[in-house]
């Protein structure tokens, strides 16, 4: 069942003491069902955090629709409207900046149920269920956020974020503040929680083999228009778009073994947003690129049930595939090197 | 090891022996940031410093550069730069500059470069400080470095401002004036870790291409383990101050011994529960045990908390601080 449908984002931000704009989207379509990870992953400036804050209502779109459990959002039914408030939760990047540092983590936690109407014993009893879900002692809780690791912080936020019992949590690169093991520990909880509750996530990130491991399907996005979207493990494993596989050819694993075929390189940088030529966003990397590329955006197409590409060139694509799967391959490495030495008892507790 | 040595028994380029950082703590003993590091890095080869947040990955390099920041002392610990020991680089008689000799590429690039300055200015002070060159010789050298580091269109990025730089763009142009007066060793603090995946491999690739052609020894820190597996020769594990694996890349990512590796690499497994496997139960004694790694450690025995294990050798190569590794199991 559809929770979101976002269709023909368009969002457009002034540039001060000029005519021109930024065009931070340029009709973005994506939808996500009850209880799926939708990930949307991109270089920086592809416009993922612009998506996910037109999402929670942080900014106003310039154009397009955005569906929320079957009903549109407009100015009149936005997110402080009764039914949709608390639904949609918004987790950010940075754990240290996005508490109140003179707060306890318990204070902050409860705050968004206060604009619920929640009462304050009501608030105390969904503290106490929330902490017992993510793993944070009551005593902990009292702490000020100075106190906590930015892993622990982040797991608090998490907290915070689904007290309110909302259906969906935009997650705004949660991870990449966080060392590798708070990371996994983080990613662990996330996975738990959806399992648990049925909350569904859009996971926006750059980590393509988080990405991987934790979301159903995969929205590639470039310079503010979608490239690709499609199931995780095909948008991984047989990318469509040329995009899609310079990215993947980018992605390191930590084993020496596991360097991922350089079947395409993406030559420069993502070009500035501002004043976008016509035609296919890409045009200016492509390898594949042609005249007709470079006049009209490409339309969509669709090589599998699923699997939307935008691109014109997309058999081509397709045929340079080698098909490997360096994820899957990489995960029958670790899986190999974990299971050796494990100890099969817990460990000694003192 | 990609560029042997050329001459037997040539010496490291540096070599760190013992080396002991603590800060004075109100009241109480002195907290040890960096204990007895002890490290050898060749011409060509390139190490990878890998670590979390707070284990002192970039204060062993401002170590290096006798930067140690706030008021952290050395305590004990000797440097030999190219078999020379050195005792502060910074120190007007020294014959080591930080800079010249010791070159050091931090992440964020755009704050690293002056906004007021062109990128060719900044490239030619450098130049000319080191290595007393004339404007005109210095101007020639730098073109030659952005060529080197890969920029298009090099004699404009000259008089280009670092605000018209991209941050790919802005790595490089540290990368050249890193590289400028052929150092012997250059560290790189996190420097691609704020850069997009597709331009980080790009300037890694580069600078990998330029630390083997011009046999540089370099040290590589990051907390990615990922990208150590893909470009470096030797793989270092820091843990709370301490080394606490050392072996060539192949060895290391074949049969990780120290359980603090495997647990590196368990952060990204894609596995939850193999990962669950090798996160321990928090320890319940008071005292802190002797092992710095004994709290999160899943095989930790009561003799981890009496007795701290020393970094011991267990193959050519390698070295281990742990009185129960991770051994090769058929």
């Amino acid at each position: 069942m559809t929770l979101l449908t976002v269709s023909g984002l368009v969002k457009h931000f002034a540039i001060s003491g000029s005519a021109k704009l930024v065009q931070a989207l340029n009709g973005v379509d994506l939808e996500i069902a009850r209880g799926e990870t939708l990930a949307l992953v991109g270089e920086s400036g592809s416009g993922k955090t612009t998506v996910g804050r037109c999402v929670v209502g942080l900014i106003e779109a310039t154009k397009g629709s955005i569906v929320f459990d079957g009903e549109p959002m407009t100015t009149a039914r936005n997110i402080r409207h009764p039914e949709v408030r608390g639904r949609i939760q918004l987790l950010f990047q940075e754990p240290m900046e996005s508490f109140n540092p003179r707060e306890t983590i318990a204070r902050a936690m409860m705050e968004p149920l206060i604009y619920l109407g929640v009462s304050g014993p009501d608030r105390v009893k969904r503290l106490r269920e929330v902490l017992a879900l993510i793993g944070i002692s009551e005593r902990v809780a009292e702490s000020l956020p100075s106190d906590l690791s930015p892993g622990l912080l982040q797991r608090a936020a998490i907290g915070r974020a689904i007290m309110s019992k909302p259906d969906l949590l935009v997650l705004d690169e949660p991870t990449s503040a966080l060392d590798p093991t708070s990371r996994a520990e983080i990613v662990d909880l996330l996975i738990r929680l959806q399992a648990e509750t049925g909350i569904a996530y859009l996971f926006i990130s750059h980590d393509l083999s988080t990405v991987r491991f934790l979301s159903s399907r995969i929205t590639v996005l470039y310079l503010g228009s979608v490239m690709e979207t499609g199931p995780a493990e095909e948008v991984c494993a047989r990318p469509r778009h040329p995009y899609s596989v310079g990215l993947m050819a980018s992605v390191l694993l930590p084993h020496p073994s596991l360097k991922a075929p350089e079947r395409l390189k993406l030559e420069g940088e993502i070009p500035s947003p501002v004043d976008l030529p016509p035609g296919c966003p890409l045009a200016s990397r492509c390898p594949f690129v042609e005249p007709a590329c470079r006049t009209a955006k490409p339309p969509a197409e669709y090589p599998a049930k699923g699997h939307l590409v935008h691109c014109i060139n997309h058999e081509k694509v397709a045929a340079l595939d080698e098909s490997i799967d360096q994820f899957s391959e990489f995960r029958a490495i670790s899986d190999r090197m974990l299971s050796v030495g494990a100890p099969t008892a817990p460990a000694w507790a003192g | 090891m990609a560029l042997a040595r050329t001459i037997e028994n040539e010496a490291p380029v540096i070599a760190l022996r013992n080396l002991t950082v603590a800060y004075p703590r109100y009241g109480g003993e002195p907290r040890t940031a960096l204990a007895g590091i002890d490290l050898a890095i060749d011409a060509g080869e390139m190490v990878g410093l890998v670590g979390e947040a707070g284990a002192g990955k970039t204060l062993l390099a401002r170590t290096i550069m006798d930067a140690i920041p706030g008021d952290g002392r050395l305590v004990c610990g000797e440097m030999d730069y190219r078999g020379a020991p050195i005792s502060r680089i910074g120190r007007d008689d020294s014959p080591v500059r930080p800079g010249r000799d010791i070159a050091m590429i931090v992440s964020n690039p755009r704050n690293e470069l002056n906004p007021v300055l062109t990128v060719g200015t900044q490239i030619t002070n450098v130049i000319r400080h080191h290595l007393r060159l004339g404007k005109a010789e210095a101007r020639e050298r730098a073109l030659q470095m952005l060529r080197a580091v890969a920029i298009p269109d090099p004699e404009r990025r000259l008089d280009a401002w670092p605000h018209e730089l991209s941050g790919g763009m802005a790595q490089r142009v540290v990368i050249a004036i890193a590289l400028a007066c052929n150092p012997g060793l250059v560290i790189s603090d996190d420097a691609t870790s704020a850069l997009d995946v597709t331009v980080q491999r790009q300037v890694l690739d580069l600078f990998k291409a330029l630390v083997e052609d011009k046999g540089v020894a370099a040290l590589l820190i990051t907390r990615d383990i990922a990208v150590t597996a893909h470009y470096c020769d030797r793989i270092v594990i820091l843990y709370d101050g301490e080394v606490v694996e050392d072996a060539p890349r192949k060895a290391f990512f074949d049969r990780p011994h120290h359980p603090y590796s495997v647990l590196l690499m368990a952060a990204f497994a894609h596995s939850v529960s193999l990962r669950r496997q090798w996160t321990a139960a928090p320890l319940k004694t008071a005292a802190s045990p002797a092992c710095r790694f004994a709290e999160r450690c899943v095989r930790r025995q009561p003799r981890c908390i009496a007795e701290a294990p020393a970094l011991r050798d267990v193959a050519p190569g390698r070295r281990v601080r742990c009185h129960f590794p991770v051994e090769a199991v058929a």
